[in-house]
């Protein structure tokens, strides 16, 4: 933390609305959901822009509240942050959010998913995440989709809905068992202020290309970075 | 502080002869709260839950006997997002999204959406698809069919009866949302409640509303669909 001059810090205990001489700590989840982008990609970088900004593959979508809590770029805006656990989440958006010729399709989820649904698998065994620090470069992980899955879901019964000749549907699911979530050991402090870049990479090949495969339309789907941990702030 | 009045000291005296209730002891006990509000099948921007009591609704809804306020002094130990239906299924399932609440529960209101949690003015948490990261993590309740014995198929014209024409329909998809214990979201140090504490649990939808996919199967009269929060923890009370 920044040294103080003894003038603010005498303001500051008068007049301060924190008491930076008491901490307390509480389990938050910092999350970046960006828009997969359509046509395939190198790498895909999160927390890169904050809320209220233009996504930064598809700019014709502002963050909001639903896609960022991170008000700045690259920081954790609360307080110090330990990093407990991360998770990436993989997210089409939902039928009414997609584009008219999926939203107006009958038949959309049980039937006209299942290329996309193929590419999301195949997205699923690629990439690595990568962590850098300042200019320094903490973690790499390869095939993060696997290896850092959401520990969420739904349970999945069956998926069988198809009304064509050849049809056949299909459902894509990341792990959702929680045991399976990338637990960082020791947990991983970030402080205020502290500046970070995290992406995955897709260095051998780029990530798959979403375009025109539901019903002739291309999907929106999002891919969310978690951090779930200890937010550590002063007692306000 | 001032010695006991007379009356005070007669009262504490038949209190612990004969009294239910000893002030001076405190016992916890597991307790759920919770609260269950319809979503309306256009989609709501934001629904706040345990804002109706018992009295307003039934208690298959809430336990809650006065809106906005616990009966005890709570310690939030879990989160648990849940929803309830009389009936989750369509009358004719017909392969369309519209006559499944898997279609909900995979691509609808339960992906997305915030859980945004205040407690005395001051935002404690914001979870992302909160129907996800904080499951009912109860018991599961499993649904299978016997395949394609249950196919529906219309038999082409003449007298071939294996063919079939080009409309056939599977046994319709099922999903859940997660059970197990163990993926409840467990709140950690513990949320304290007070007994008249001002809290705010909401679930939104800033990006914008989310309507109801499986509308053959959800009707706002005769088959609402309400999405509910689990609080689960201790309540504390005076020993009886």
């Amino acid at each position: 933390m920044d040294n103080i001059p003894p003038q603010l810090a005498a303001l500051q205990a008068k007049m301060g609305s924190a008491d930076f001489s008491r901490w307390t700590r509480r389990r938050y989840t910092y999350f970046d959901y960006v828009q997969m982008p359509p046509a395939g990609a190198s790498e895909i970088s999160f927390f890169a822009v904050p809320n209220g900004a233009a996504d930064t593959y598809v700019t014709s979508i502002i963050k909001g509240d639903e896609q960022t809590n991170s008000s700045k770029a690259g920081q954790f805006d609360k307080g110090h942050f330990l990093i407990n656990n991360i998770r990436l989440h993989i997210r089409p958006f939902t039928k009414g959010r997609q584009v008219s010729g999926i939203s107006g399709q009958a038949s959309a989820i049980g039937y006209e998913y299942r290329a996309m649904s193929q590419l999301l698998f195949r997205l699923a065994g690629q990439g690595v995440w990568t962590f850098q620090v300042g200019s320094k470069e903490l973690y790499d992980v390869p095939q993060p989709f696997l290896s850092m899955p959401p520990g969420f879901g739904i349970d999945i019964h069956q998926v069988s809905a198809n009304t064509g000749a050849a049809g056949w549907g299909a459902w894509f699911q990341m792990d959702t068992d929680p045991v399976q979530v990338y637990r960082q050991d020791p947990e991983q402090l970030i402080e205020m202020g502290q500046t970070f870049k995290t992406k995955v990479l897709f260095p051998n090949a780029n990530s798959p290309v979403f375009t025109n495969t539901v019903n002739s339309a291309t999907p929106k789907v999002e891919i969310g970075l978690i951090f779930d941990g200890m937010l550590i702030s002063p007692v306000q | 502080m001032n010695p006991p009045s007379l009356d005070q000291m007669t009262l504490d005296a038949i209190q612990s002869a004969y009294g239910s209730v000893d002030p001076n002891s405190l016992v916890t006990r597991r307790r759920q709260y919770y609260s269950f509000v319809q979503y309306l099948a256009a989609g709501q921007q934001t629904t706040s839950f345990f804002g109706t009591s018992q009295g307003g609704t039934n208690k298959q809804l809430t336990n809650l006997m006065t809106p906005g306020q616990l009966d005890y002094p709570f310690i939030v130990k879990s989160l648990r997002m849940a929803y309830y239906i009389n009936n989750p299924f369509a009358a004719a399932w017909d392969g369309t999204d519209a006559t499944t609440l898997f279609s909900d529960l995979a691509n609808g209101l339960f992906q997305c959406g915030i859980l945004r949690i205040s407690i005395g003015g001051q935002e404690k948490l914001v979870l992302p698809s909160p129907f996800l990261y904080a499951p009912p993590g109860a018991g599961s309740r499993i649904y299978r069919t016997n395949g394609t014995l249950s196919a529906v198929g219309t038999t082409a014209s003449g007298s071939n009866p294996v063919a079939v024409s080009s409309v056939i329909i599977g046994p319709p998809p099922m999903a859940d949302l997660c059970g197990r214990k163990e993926r409840a979201y467990v709140v950690d140090p513990y949320y304290m409640l007070q007994k008249q504490q001002s809290f705010q649990f909401t679930l939104e939808y800033p990006y914008g509303v989310v309507p109801v996919i499986a509308t053959s199967v959800v009707n706002d009269s005769t088959n609402p669909l309400y999405v509910g929060l689990y609080i689960d923890g201790l309540e504390i009370q005076n020993m009886q």
